[in-house]
């Protein structure tokens, strides 16, 4: 599996919480992981990471395309992640340790 | 793990076999991966795909197969979560001209003839949202 380190998986975070859709972050880490050629299952894996979503929740992820040519368009795509985002807030959007 | 023999361009790896879950990806195909995870409770959730459908690629059948033989006896239960894809729009087909109710419909597609042909005979409707024919969410439970 493809996995983005800890601070830039905090950076997703950090532009779901600045107001960015979730395919926005989607894109935002396809880019990361090098382009439309990903593997999908290496988008998925890093979507529940940032976001401590179960399978069963990021599995709409399957049918959107970057690029616009998937079954789920965006408005659908974000339809069905930011209520399971919101769900699941408690269990990734934990304060920031201050620095010393 | 060998390829199906009837197959092309299917170049699986097991990135993922725990007792509570298990992935493969085909390294040739970037739409093309199963994840299955099993619950404390047997119920088996899976995630399974092969675009675009040109032909190619590790087929979904044999991909479910490798993942319920990781899982073995230990499922009791498998899960159909769909909101896109070929089992949803199977379920609206049949659906919509009320030839079928969604617990017979669940049967028609790929998730439930897999599933069928491995016992899990019954079907339970656990959610659906949209009207007959145009349903956008649908979870079943498959058990035997």
């Amino acid at each position: 599996m493809n996995m983005l380190d800890a601070a830039t998986l905090e950076q997703l975070r950090d532009r779901y919480r600045n107001q960015a859709t979730p395919s926005e972050v989607l894109r935002e880490i396809v880019r990361l992981l090098g382009g439309q050629q990903c593997h999908r299952l290496d988008l998925l894996a890093n979507v529940r990471a940032a976001f401590a979503l179960g399978l069963g929740e990021a599995s709409p992820i399957g049918g959107w395309s970057p690029d616009g040519t998937g079954e789920l368009k965006d408005a659908q795509i974000d339809g069905f992640l930011t209520p399971a985002i919101e769900k699941n807030r408690s269990l990734w959007d934990r304060p920031k340790a201050s620095a010393v | 793990m060998c390829p199906p023999s009837s197959s092309t361009n299917c170049d699986p790896e097991v990135v993922i076999a725990t007792t509570t879950g298990f992935a493969l990806k085909n390294r040739q195909k970037g739409q093309n991966f199963v994840w299955g995870e099993l619950s404390d409770t047997g119920e088996l959730e899976f995630v399974i795909e092969n675009l675009p459908k040109d032909r190619t690629g590790c087929p979904g059948w044999w991909m479910f197969q490798k993942m319920m033989e990781h899982f073995g006896a230990s499922i009791v239960a498998v899960k159909g979560s769909w909101t896109y894809g070929d089992n949803l729009v199977t379920v609206n087909r049949l659906t919509s001209s009320g030839v079928m109710t969604i617990a017979e419909a669940a049967f028609q597609g790929p998730t439930g003839q897999y599933a069928l042909a491995r016992g899990f005979v019954n079907v339970q409707v656990v959610q659906e949202d949209g009207v007959p024919g145009t349903y956008s969410t649908i979870i079943v439970r498959f058990t035997k």
